[in-house]
């Protein structure tokens, strides 16, 4: 039997070869570009009018296997080949046209109408697909959906490969620019993630440029003829989960398709609520391979999950690789260039062109602080090439309140000051105290109270921290303190005058702050001092 | 006077899906703006630019909508939008999801699941220095004409 079944198949193998043979010999001469796919949609023949066109040597192409998808393969011949695919009904309907087109290698695209016309003779005939393309290009739009040649699939198919090459044209990796190590850091993460496949979380903070990371990844990934799917984690609910993750499942390819790998991207991940976390998690159970999971979060879902915040096995499932946004304030050696960047994609878009910015305006972004991150730096991009009149961007340019800063800045003494920890717990005392100094009228016994310590406690304090002060009249001396040379009670120490206002102590507390914001509760002391 | 940074904004010709929003009940309904044409989105967008907007997508539509959705998602990073599609579109949905619509509706039976998204994120730009009972007044949602001046308000009283 299955010697019957292996003769049967040679022979019809030697009538498909002998057939194309008899139409190459007809067809070479042919002024249109022609093709021959055969039942595989491998493509057997083309004639030296479709080499011309496609700019690939026959023995490039034939062989190649045409896919209907409207990917972002990074392989020319596979790209090319995809863009020459059928629609799949002409294997069940028949002859039909549809559009065919690419993107060369230089960035320009073509696109032709398509004559495609099934060549079966009997039942055992390994049936051909002869593809006879229009001479020129020809324009496709939007309107012409109802035309009546076409199926309206397969135009929204051939629009949907142009739009997707166009979007994916913003998320290159060579957008990743910098020459900071925090910069280098983040593009030999991306690249690792990009090479390995496996699932992806960008941590960083908002603004940082999360979704675009991650985006970037998913067009870089070789394998990703599909499209990405996102979800905002930060206002998806059970219902709205399940519908995206339907639209997931509806854009893998079905079986019997050539294999795809189709993102999911979920945005703040952070803010996924449990239910939904769980309700995920089964949902991820059951997806292959053909699924590659990316996510973005402000925080490392794997910590969050340490801590109790997030499910870790949904943390572990979607985290096997972290890449670190750094802040942009952590690599202000790259502003320059990122600024740069950032207005000559506004170039890209725009009619007007501007060359750059000035150096002062340069120097002034680069040391502003960036709270907003890349999404600030690229509104003041905008809304100074908005403001700018010639083709270079002066500091009169930029936003009032880049330049107030830069003024401010230039008004404040620099202050150059290293964190020490005791020093920083000492400040924080002395605020305190003199608060509550300030509050209790310089009564100690009162102020002690409030803030929660014995008086004894507190008059340590106040001489530990440099407070000291003489006790005001009503305010009683107690034996546990010893006198001590300088101390306020030495009659030959600093404090030791006749005008006991000299004396009070050198607290520049905020009496009018404190009154207005209360930083204690009134105490209840009975009326008694101490 | 605060002024809420997010609204709800319909971009259809007939009107139908703004009309069973403003029959929902709950907050949402008075946020809902109806408008017809990308030049009356823009100016709202600026104002409130972290709104939500619903935009009527048809075959003859589709491309220029999602361009001017992808155009304003770059300008406004805050906003998000829904599609409203005819059935014809449905190889389309992925399109519309990979460019960053939240959701994908075919037609009126998905009012519910929209509205809840739209809910939450009009939450999440509700104007923050508000005392508790300006935040119950803000739930309530106001047409502009008789939004409370809280301002005045605290000062009155």
């Amino acid at each position: 039997m299955s010697r019957f079944h292996g003769w049967h198949e040679f022979s019809r193998m030697s009538r498909a070869r002998s057939n194309i043979q008899f139409l190459s010999q007809s067809l070479a001469k042919s002024p249109q570009p022609v093709y021959l796919l055969d039942d595989r949609r491998i493509l057997q023949y083309c004639n030296p009018a479709f080499s011309e066109w496609t700019g690939l040597d026959a023995g490039l192409i034939q062989g190649a296997r045409c896919d209907y998808h409207s990917g972002l393969d990074g392989n020319e011949v596979m790209r090319i080949a995809a863009g020459l695919c059928p629609p799949p009904e002409v294997f069940e309907v028949g002859a039909l046209s549809g559009w065919i087109g690419f993107r060369r290698a230089d960035g320009s695209s073509t696109r032709r109408l398509a004559h495609f016309v099934p060549l079966s003779g009997t039942a055992d005939d390994a049936s051909l697909l002869l593809a006879i393309v229009a001479p020129h290009d020809m324009e496709l739009k939007s309107d012409s959906v109802a035309s009546p040649v076409l199926p309206a699939t397969n135009q929204l198919h051939a629009r949907l490969r142009e739009l997707r090459h166009a979007l994916g044209a913003q998320y290159r990796l060579d957008h990743l620019v910098g020459d900071s190590p925090a910069a280098q850091r983040l593009r030999a993460q991306v690249s690792a993630a990009v090479q390995t496949g496996v699932p992806v979380t960008i941590c960083g903070p908002v603004g940082a440029g999360r979704e675009h990371v991650a985006r970037t990844i998913h067009v870089a990934r070789a394998t990703s003829h599909g499209g990405i799917i996102p979800i905002d984690c930060g206002i998806v609910d059970g219902a709205s989960l399940d519908a995206a993750l339907e639209a997931l499942q509806r854009s893998l390819p079905d079986a019997g398709q050539p294999p795809a790998v189709v993102s999911l991207l979920l945005l703040d991940l952070e803010r996924l609520n449990s239910e939904c976390q769980l309700q995920l998690l089964r949902r991820l159970a059951t997806v292959g391979p053909e699924v590659s999971l990316l996510a973005t979060a402000g925080r490392s879902p794997l910590e969050m999950a340490r801590r109790g915040e997030f499910h870790l096995a949904l943390a572990s499932a979607l985290a096997v690789i972290e890449v670190e946004l750094p802040r942009l304030v952590d690599r202000q050696d790259d502003i320059r260039l990122l600024t740069q960047l950032l207005l000559e994609q506004q170039n890209s878009r725009g009619q007007r062109q501007m060359s750059g910015f000035v150096p002062e305006a340069l120097s002034l972004l680069a040391a502003y602080p960036w709270p907003g991150e890349l999404d600030e730096l690229s509104q003041v991009v905008n809304e100074s090439v908005a403001n700018c009149a010639g083709s270079m961007v002066g500091v009169g340019d930029l936003p009032a309140s880049i330049r107030a800063w830069g003024q401010a800045q230039h008004r404040m003494r620099p202050v150059a000051r290293r964190m020490v920890y005791d020093d920083a717990v000492a400040e924080l005392q002395r605020e305190l105290i003199a608060a509550a100094l300030a509050r209790s009228r310089n009564n100690r016994a009162k102020a002690a109270k409030l803030l929660g310590l014995s008086r004894a406690r507190l008059l340590r304090l106040i001489e530990q921290l440099g407070l000291d002060a003489p006790p005001l009249e009503g305010d009683p001396v107690i034996d546990v303190e010893v006198d001590s040379p300088g101390s306020p009670r030495d009659p030959h120490g600093p404090y030791a005058t006749a005008d006991p206002t000299l004396s009070r102590p050198k607290i520049d507390a905020p009496a009018a702050a404190s009154e207005s914001r209360p930083l204690f509760w009134e105490v209840d002391d009975g009326g008694e001092h101490g | 006077m605060v002024e809420s940074r997010a609204r709800l904004l319909i971009w259809e010709r007939h009107g139908q899906w703004s009309r069973a929003w403003h029959g929902t009940s709950g907050a949402i309904a008075w946020h809902v703006h109806q408008v017809r044409g990308a030049v009356e989105v823009e100016p709202l967008l600026e104002s409130a630019r972290a709104s939500f907007l619903a935009m009527e997508c048809d075959a003859i539509n589709w491309e220029s909508r999602c361009d001017a959705a992808l155009k304003w998602t770059r300008d406004y990073g805050q906003v998000r939008f829904a599609i409203l599609a005819c059935p014809d579109l449905i190889p389309m949905e992925p399109w519309f999801r990979e460019i960053g619509a939240v959701d994908v509706a075919w037609d009126l039976r998905d009012l519910g699941r929209l509205t809840r998204l739209a809910c939450r994120h009009l939450a999440r730009y509700r104007p923050a220095d508000l005392n508790p009972v300006q935040r119950c007044l803000e739930r309530w949602g106001w047409l502009p004409e008789f939004r409370p001046d809280y301002e005045r308000t605290e000062h009155g009283s």
